[in-house]
């Protein structure tokens, strides 16, 4: 009888090691172009900057990241909730514009009769009176002087150069 | 000092002072300001398509493109009016083209369109685009046409009619839907279109496109169509918001993202010995295409197919790159070290044991003029021999004696220019239009538009031949005797020009008394050539202002080849047609450098510059610069290519040394060649492939195409070019230079050369006629047409001062009449001719890796005459067997009118063993040139199935051309619905 010997199996390679896997990372992007892409880009960096600077200085270009920016500090200062109030009544509300297309009936003026009865209308009065509250503090706003955004939303004026 | 006329005009406000007479686009490029154009190309001149150059001048709108320089001009491209005009017209042909340039190949930099389009800053497409009900044509395999982004603008057709003058091309702008068109048709295979790639080159969008260009030219134009076109669809979607700018932006920095990856470099081609130089475009090794340009001093836009789509060969799979070492029968793969140490010990070993004369060189033809000179350094310095040959052995040496004899320079008289300025050109035994295609392009040119004159001689009807005012069709081997008796008809109708022989030509009595013999009824007996015809020949030649003459191998390669060039060169002097503008005696040399690898001394007799190795002075100065003494250089003219197979035949040459030449293929008798090299001790074959000739070698060396190394040419015109390294050397191959320099080294002279640069100072060192040569002078686009003063002044018409003998006289050389060595007989009761195609170049060895170039001609064979066929009952693609005296061959039958009664056609490249089983060893004496073209033989019919048409039926022989002056551009404005810009058009994808 042969004597007993153990043997140490080497356990089976599982799937690829990590430099395995970054090789063939590296081959796919050769293969698919992405590699060469990054090179044309770092290679051509300067003149691909040159043409997204004069692009982006146009004075159109610069307006529009100016207003973008704008409209990113504000959205900045709107809690969620506030805002999504905002969002969703405005939905609703362009859904009853788009609804209303005015070619329903009842479509004649209300005359001075049916004015004198808006005016009692409770429940128009209590919708109306958030939007002319709105509108007030719209008005007031615009009538302030224009500043630097920045200086405005800040607070914090910058000196005139 | 520039004497040409200037002028100052006001543009937009400022002064311009420039070139007058210059087109107005031209002139303010060179000024900085770019008026907008897409039609008007400075190659073309204006086309007045594309109605995007509209300027104001005098009140009123006008075409940019038609405006030349003028004193005074007050022109606007800011009036309100003009700008509206332009914008109108770029909006019409963005109708008819769509703009998706980030995935497109053609944003390379170099779209015209693109380009202009975004100058312009167009905000937005006024017209939807319009596809054309046209699928795109891919029918030949080197570029396709998409009728859907074409625009109409004729570019293409202007260079294929004016410019190639294949005629080709048209556009018919009363069709419901314009495009341009082939023969008239709507498919490029089967017209007549010769692939030469002008249309190509010219395209301002990507209408017209290599296919090398396809599809990866650019980073993202790879993707599949089922993912571009939605992504474009996408696009165009986002642009109804957006506009065309953001759009255009990206194209934009596409074009700035290619730019670091592609190469553009200027070479010269390596296919004929027109030397047409362009710039090759490459991405790594990947060649993206070879794009000529304006400023290429001989070709300017042109290039034939090889030159434009035969490149494959470069990247080919079977290049060598290790050095091979025969050893028990078979080649073994060999470190550089070891092959050159082998090569160096075994030719030293055969020089000491049998001396310098039993090794014979052959230089190539198609390497670099510092590789010939080395070549030719190596024999005679360090082996003592003056046997050093190339191929114009076979071809050019019979022209170059010809000249030698009658006028001193052994190379063309003039420039292509000249051939364009001459009132009549005469070409015999030359095949221009396929052999030379580009010069061939600039004479159809000249006659088409400038009333040139053509007189072709020559037993085929070729193209030329075809377009020729007379075309002579002379029994072969015969043309001696019509030139002498043209000579003599000169003399005695008072055609001579006496005063110029009187004043600059030796011999004219003698020469003329040598004329007795050649009358034209003589001539007619012997040529076959009716008297009326040579008569109506003698008149349109005597009464030319300025004639100049071609001819080629049908002239050179016979058993008098010699005799016939001297003969043809006597006639130019009667006529007194030397030493002016459009003047002048052109052999049209084969290969790209077969000029310069005689210019650089690989001759039996000569040194580099044409400088006899039998003259003791010479000798001396050659021995001084080469730091040793005068009796080590040998005296002695060596042997040529055809006396060194002899001998080694015999066994008095025991080892060759062979560079880039197919020896085995391309000499005469085959046969005889194999025996010769089978008798060898040692051989060495230098190239870029195993050839037949390498096949033999005891030792291979890898050498490099030109593309993967530095050098210069010489053209036929004499003109030097320098060409640059496109990519590096494949694998381990080196530049010939470099191993011929190397192996020096091994020999005990170390050379120490580091760039060719230092190999061309050197020789302009020493050859009187390349004196002022230096690779800066050569820089760029720049030439110089030898010989070259040493203040660099070239000369490109030779012998304004006088011809190059001793006192200054041309020679009328005086000839007897002697038949061909070989003649058909009633054993061998035909005349075999041969040549070239216009698609391969000599073995195929190069042409012969693009597989598009077998599409088009996949086939070897025979041209017969239809009363030949008719005679034998013969039909087209029969099998037959060609027996000569020496050998036979069997290929198939294309039955043509090129060919007439009992001549045959056949081309020389295809085939194993080739042609050259055929050929015999009958030469001519004088140059040891084998008369390949006189060759007897007789055809059987073989019982095999035909294989239909050998030349397949969208091979070009078959189109059939139409010609137009221009693009009819008249035919455009006359449509009901054109309306002139700044008016909106009705229709704008129509025009």
């Amino acid at each position: 009888m042969a004597p007993r010997i153990n043997f140490d199996v080497k356990p089976t390679k599982i799937g690829p090691n990590a430099h395995e896997e970054l090789e063939r990372l590296l081959q796919t992007l050769h293969q698919h172009g992405v590699l060469r892409l990054a090179n044309d880009v770092v290679a051509a960096n300067v003149p691909l900057a040159m043409v997204l600077v004069k692009a982006l200085s146009k004075p159109g270009t610069v307006d529009a990241i100016e207003n973008l920016s704008i409209l990113l500090m504000a959205l900045s200062r709107i809690t969620p909730p506030r805002f999504y109030k905002l969002v969703f009544a405005l939905r609703d509300a362009v859904d009853g514009l788009c609804a209303n297309t005015g070619e329903e009936e009842d479509g004649e003026a209300p005359g001075i009769s049916g004015a004198y009865r808006m005016l009692h209308d409770e429940e128009l009065w209590h919708a109306l009176k958030p939007l002319i509250t709105g509108l007030k503090i719209f008005a007031e706003r615009l009538g302030e002087e224009a500043e630097r955004p920045v200086s405005a939303f800040t607070g914090k004026k910058v000196a005139e150069g | 000092m520039d004497a040409r006329p200037t002028c100052a005009i006001i543009f937009n406000g400022q002064s311009l002072t420039g070139a007058a007479g210059a087109p107005l686009i031209d002139f303010l490029t060179a000024h900085g300001v770019e008026l907008p154009h897409v039609c008007y190309h400075p190659a073309l001149g204006p086309i007045e398509t594309c109605d995007v150059c509209w300027v104001k001048m005098d009140g009123r709108l006008v075409r940019g493109c038609t405006l030349r320089t003028a004193e005074g001009q007050i022109i606007s491209s800011a009036a309100e009016e003009a700008v509206k005009a332009r914008h109108e017209g770029m909006d019409r042909l963005l109708a008819k083209h769509e703009l998706y340039c980030t995935v497109c190949e053609h944003n390379t930099g170099d779209c015209t369109l693109h380009n202009t389009m975004a100058d312009m800053q167009i905000p937005v497409q006024r017209y939807a685009f319009q596809r054309k009900p046209y699928p795109k044509d891919e029918s030949n395999p080197f570029y396709t046409y998409d009728p859907a982004q074409c625009i109409l603008c004729g570019r293409c057709v202007e260079a294929c009619q004016n410019v190639e003058v294949n005629e080709t091309l048209s556009i018919d702008f009363t069709m419901r839907h314009p495009r341009v068109l082939w023969d008239g048709g709507e498919k490029i295979a089967g017209s007549s279109c010769v692939s030469c790639g002008h249309c190509v080159t010219v395209c301002p969008c990507n209408a017209l496109l290599e296919r090398t260009m396809q599809p990866n030219a650019g980073p993202f134009t790879a993707m599949p169509e089922p993912l571009k076109r939605p992504l474009i669809d996408l696009v165009k979607a986002l642009e109804n918001t957006t506009g065309a700018m953001p759009v255009t932006g990206l194209s934009v920095m596409d074009t700035k993202l290619r730019q670091p990856e592609i190469k553009r470099t200027k070479t010269v081609c390596t296919y004929c010995g027109v030397g047409c130089s362009f710039e090759m475009w490459t991405r790594d090794r990947q060649i993206l295409k070879v794009q000529p340009m304006v400023e290429g001093p001989v070709n300017g836009i042109s290039t034939c197919i090889k030159g434009k789509f035969s490149w494959d060969f470069v990247n080919s799979p079977k290049r060598l790159t290790t050095p091979l070492i025969r050893r028990d029968g078979k080649f073994h793969e060999a470190s550089w070290d070891e092959a050159l140490d082998l090569v160096a010990r075994r030719l030293l070993e055969i020089r000491d044991s049998f001396g310098g004369r039993s090794i014979g060189f052959i230089g190539s033809s198609k390497a670099s003029n510092e590789e010939a000179y080395l070549t030719q350094k190596i024999a005679r310095l360090i082996f003592g021999t003056n046997s050093v040959d190339n191929s114009s052995r076979y071809c050019q040496n019979p022209a170059t004696m010809g000249l030698f004899r009658t006028v001193g320079h052994g190379g063309d008289s003039g420039s292509v220019e000249d051939l364009q300025k001459a009132e009549l050109i005469i070409i015999v035994g030359s095949n221009l239009s396929e052999n030379h295609p580009v010069i061939a392009s600039k004479i159809k040119a000249s006659r088409k538009h400038h009333g040139q004159k053509l007189i072709v001689a020559d037993p085929r009807r070729h193209e030329m031949a075809e377009r020729a005012d007379i075309h002579l069709r002379p029994k072969g081997g015969t043309d001696l005797v019509w030139a002498s008796a043209l000579s003599r008809y000169m003399f005695d109708h008072g055609y001579a020009d006496t005063d110029f022989l009187a004043k600059h030509v030796n011999q004219v009595d003698e020469y003329r008394r040598s004329l007795e013999p050649f009358t034209l009824d003589f001539a007619e007996q012997v040529t076959e050539i009716p008297r009326q015809q040579l008569i109506d020949t003698a008149e349109m030649i005597g009464r030319a202002k300025s004639v100049c003459l071609l001819w080629a191998m049908g002239i050179t390669q016979h058993s008098h080849g010699s005799d016939t060039s001297t003969a043809l060169s006597n006639l130019l002097l009667v006529t007194g047609n030397y030493g002016r503008p459009g003047t002048g005696g052109y052999p049209m040399r084969g290969h790209n450098n077969v000029q310069g690898a005689s210019d650089f001394g690989c001759l039996k007799n000569m040194y580099p510059g044409y400088e006899k190795v039998t003259e003791r002075a010479i000798r001396t100065k050659w021995a001084k610069a080469w730091g040793v003494a005068p009796e080590q250089l040998s005296d002695e003219i060596g042997s040529d290519n055809f006396l060194m197979v002899e001998h080694a035949k015999t066994g008095q040459v025991k080892a060759m040394y062979v560079i880039g030449e197919e020896t085995v293929f391309s000499d005469a008798d085959t046969t005889n060649v194999n025996e010769g090299f089978t008798k060898l001790e040692f051989m060495v074959v230098q190239d870029i492939f195993l050839s037949r000739t390498a096949e033999y070698a005891d030792v291979v060396l890898p050498g490099c195409p030109s593309v993967e190394k530095e050098g210069t040419f010489v053209n036929t015109e004499r003109r030097i070019q320098r060409f640059y390294e496109v990519m590096p050397p494949l694998g381990g191959s080196r530049p010939d230079w470099r191993i011929l320099t190397d192996l020096a080294a091994r020999m005990g002279h170390d050379w120490g050369y580091a760039h060719p640069s230092e190999i061309m100072s050197e020789v302009a060192g020493i050859a009187e006629i390349f004196r002022g040569v230096s690779y800066e002078r050569l820089e760029g686009w720049k030439s110089l047409l030898w010989p070259v003063a040493p203040d660099g002044t070239d000369t490109p018409l030779l012998y304004t001062d006088g011809f190059h003998t001793p006192d200054g006289k041309a020679v009328l050389y005086p000839l007897a009449w002697h038949a061909p060595d070989e003649e058909p007989d009633t054993e061998y009761d035909l005349l075999l001719d041969n040549g070239r195609m216009l698609e391969q170049f000599q073995s195929t060895n190069q042409t012969g890796r693009t597989t598009g170039i077998w599409r088009i001609a996949p086939n070897w064979f025979v041209e017969i005459s239809p009363e030949l066929a008719a005679e034998r009952g013969i039909s087209e693609g029969c099998w037959v067997r060609l027996a000569s005296r020496r050998g036979h061959i069997e290929v198939p039958v294309v039955i043509t009118e090129r060919v007439k009664g009992h001549s045959l056609f056949i081309p020389i490249h295809q085939g194993k063993p080739g042609i050259n089983e055929l050929t015999g060893e009958h030469h001519d004496p004088d140059v040891n040139t084998p008369a390949y073209k006189e060759t007897a033989v007789r055809m059987e019919l073989i019982p095999r199935p035909g294989i239909g048409h050998p030349l397949p039926r969208e091979n070009f022989r078959y189109g059939h051309r139409t010609e137009i002056a221009h693009v009819p551009v008249d035919a455009k404005w006359t449509q009901p619905d054109y309306v002139a810009p700044p008016a909106r058009a009705p229709h704008p994808e129509r025009f």
